[in-house]
């Protein structure tokens, strides 16, 4: 399937969605402050990557995905949206650990006007990479599984 | 008081934004990479360095990333999970998250508790 970008989506969504997202972001930034203040930054730290909104957005995904399928289709729709948005974020968290390396080496050499730009560009190139990596892997294992060898592009 | 405000809005309002970016993707698996952004990160080590400078935030950094490999494995459970028990997707996505705690805490017995 080919990148897209799509408005559609938006309208499917409802504003209690974005208001709960909202809600758990805020939340976890609190509780990872409070962390590092009781346990200090090695500890905090560890919690800059906890999953916050991962659940939500699986919860959303799943009932969006329910709402839209046909009563035959129902759970099987949600589980395969469900297993993707899984593995997207399972190669994203490369990328997070690209931000984070990036910002424990840049922070005290370059300030972090400079660093947490640079941290993030780290986790857009390490994510977005490692999407295109895993999806060439999977077309051509899918092309060899075919025994496609005759059709190499 | 104050201080926990603004890390409240901070955090909710670049949760919510990189999710929305996350929402205008298709396929599935490319908008599952804004399920792992940095948006908390962003947010507390912001305001962290603003408070306590670049040291402690550089501190906090390398500690995210034995939390950044503790989300790999998170993320994988879950997906192998769904493929192979076929539980309901909101079942598996807080189930695990034991996970996480679990392969954090080791990292951090591991690697870092003896850091300075």
């Amino acid at each position: 399937m080919k990148l897209k970008f799509d408005f559609q989506p938006l309208r499917q969504t409802s504003w209690r969605g974005h208001l709960l997202r909202f809600a758990m972001g805020g939340a976890v930034t609190v509780g990872t402050g409070l962390v590092a203040k009781a346990f200090g930054p090695i500890v905090g730290g560890v919690f800059l990557a906890f999953p916050a909104i991962f659940p939500v957005g699986l919860m959303m995904v799943e009932k969006l995905q329910n709402e839209s399928a046909g009563p035959g289709a129902r759970g099987h729709r949600a589980r395969r949206a469900a297993i993707a948005q899984a593995v997207g974020a399972a190669v994203g968290s490369l990328g997070l650990a690209g931000f984070a390396a990036a910002a424990w080496l840049g922070l005290e050499r370059v300030g972090a006007g400079l660093a947490l730009p640079l941290a993030l560009a780290a986790w857009a190139v390490a994510a977005v990479g490692g999407w295109y990596l895993r999806k060439r892997a999977v077309s051509r294992s899918l092309h060899v599984g075919h025994g496609g060898t005759a059709h190499a592009h | 008081m104050e201080e926990q405000l603004l890390r409240f809005l901070a955090g909710g309002a670049l949760v919510a934004s990189f999710a929305l970016l996350g929402d205008l993707f298709q396929p599935k698996s490319f908008a599952g990479l804004f399920a792992a952004a940095p948006s908390v990160a962003l947010a507390t080590l912001g305001l962290t360095i603003h408070q306590r400078g670049t040291s402690y935030g550089a501190i906090e950094a390398r500690s995210m990333i034995v939390g950044a490999a503790s989300f790999f494995v998170y993320a994988s459970a879950v997906s192998w999970s769904l493929n192979a028990w076929r539980p309901k997707p909101r079942v598996a996505a807080l189930s695990c998250v034991a996970l996480w705690f679990a392969v954090a805490a080791g990292g951090w017995w591991a690697l870092l508790s003896r850091a300075g």
